[in-house]
């Protein structure tokens, strides 16, 4: 019991006490997480697609007539499981901030400017080959209040659900060369070995001539480790 | 060669327009299956004992009929907290369900537990029983005794006469729930 496990990998996952990230302090568990052999419980999970449809146009999703502003970019990847298969007809869920680093959100006072033709939500499931792909705008950097000047690199929350309720994962996407990157307590969480994977790649074939920006990110899926062994067998 | 894992992050504070729907609430069981309804209520509780009014909970009810994957969304169903931490379901009983061993499993559902400063998903159960009695079950067999009960969900009378179960998630401290790992 007790040991590490696929989906918890510590050379992968963050730690959930992270205090560098104020936010961990009160809200990690300090008991051991308890290794689970998955069971049908864990072994499947919901398909998405008749209850949240396809939206995945961030730039003209807003019910306005009006485009959103901003830098226009493609994000663009595919989804595999542990194994490398594709996961095919998921739900992958993006929030992010406006071009100015504000979201629409009341908890959000930054001073920088809403735009009106911008809601920042998204959704799309993955087509048979397990490949997502949203139209957005570049989202701005922002600050927060975990430490002075603390400032959030540009990022792109992502939510995707895989093939299992025990695959499901909450990450956030960041762009390549962003000075902010060895500033941010929360990427920082990551082990260094992992960080990179969390950061887009520029890629020119994505790239639409004349219109936007492409840029690929990959999600692999965790999936559940190796069978724990009996209790009876754990000193 | 396969690819390292994609790491997790935080969900973050601003995701509640984003993810949240009143009616995704709302576990429903697929047309062939019995769907008793009943409710599953709860906080999110922090270290302090404080409600986490900004925490996205999520529900899996596996259905024994439908081993792999259930259309349309049966099954599954999200809440966000309130500023007391509270998070309310509605979804049909969970019923037995089958294990590697030859027990089967107590009716269970997985609960999902995200929010600003949890830096992965966090995975429990929640076991409704009638009384706080700790179920025969071969996931529980696995948990410290003492820390068994973190997974029961005990009734709580009944809203709407639909019975109610109580659900309390407790993060950190004094009766921490306990979280699995896969
Ligand atoms: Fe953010």
């Amino acid at each position: 019991m007790n040991r590490p496990s696929g989906r918890r990998d510590p050379a992968t996952f963050p730690p959930y006490l992270h205090p560098p990230y104020a936010s961990t302090v009160a809200r990690s568990p300090r008991e051991e997480l308890v290794a689970l052999e998955a069971t049908i419980s864990e072994r499947s999970g919901p398909r998405l697609s008749g209850r949240l449809p396809e939206d995945a146009d961030l730039t003209r999703n807003a019910g306005t007539a009006g485009e959103a502003i901003g830098e226009r970019i493609i994000v663009t990847g595919r989804v595999v499981d542990a194994a490398g298969t594709p996961v095919p007809h998921t739900l992958v869920e993006v929030w992010q901030a406006n071009a100015a680093g504000r979201y629409i959100h009341q908890r959000d006072d930054h001073a920088a400017p809403l735009d009106p033709n911008f809601v920042g939500i998204g959704r799309c499931h993955t087509d048979a080959d397990g490949v997502y792909r949203f139209t957005t705008i570049r989202p701005g950097a922002y600050p927060w209040r975990n430490h002075p000047n603390a400032w959030r690199p540009a990022h792109i929350h992502l939510s995707v659900f895989g093939p299992t309720i025990a695959s499901r994962l909450v990450t956030q996407m960041y762009f390549p060369g962003d000075p902010l990157h060895a500033l941010d307590p929360i990427l920082s969480a990551v082990p260094a070995g992992a960080r990179q994977r969390l950061v887009a790649r520029y890629d020119h074939d994505v790239t639409v001539p004349e219109w936007a920006l492409g840029y690929r990110f990959d999600v692999v899926l965790a999936g559940p480790g190796a069978t724990p062994p009996d209790p009876g067998t754990t000193p | 060669m396969t690819a390292g894992a994609t790491p997790s992050q935080t969900l973050g504070p601003f995701f509640t327009d984003a993810l949240v729907d009143p009616g995704l609430a709302r576990a429903t069981a697929s047309p062939d299956a019995e769907a008793e309804p009943m409710r599953l209520e709860g906080r999110v509780l922090d270290a302090d004992g404080s409600g986490v009014d900004d925490a996205l909970v999520e529900l899996w009810r596996a259905d024994p009929d439908h081993p792999d994957v259930t259309g349309d969304g049966h099954g599954w169903a999200r809440s966000a907290t309130d500023a007391e931490g509270g998070y309310r379901f509605w979804l049909p009983r969970p019923r037995p369900l089958p294990h590697p061993s030859a027990r089967e499993q107590a009716p269970h559902v997985v609960v999902l537990v995200l929010a600003r400063g949890i830096l992965d998903v966090l995975l429990t159960r929640a076991y409704p029983v009638e009384e706080p009695t700790v179920p025969d079950d071969p996931v529980l067999r696995r948990v410290p005794a003492e820390r068994r009960g973190t997974l029961l969900a005990v009734r709580d009378g009944e809203v709407d006469d639909v019975p109610r179960y109580r659900f309390d998630v407790r993060l950190q401290g004094p009766g921490e729930t306990v979280f699995f790992a896969l």
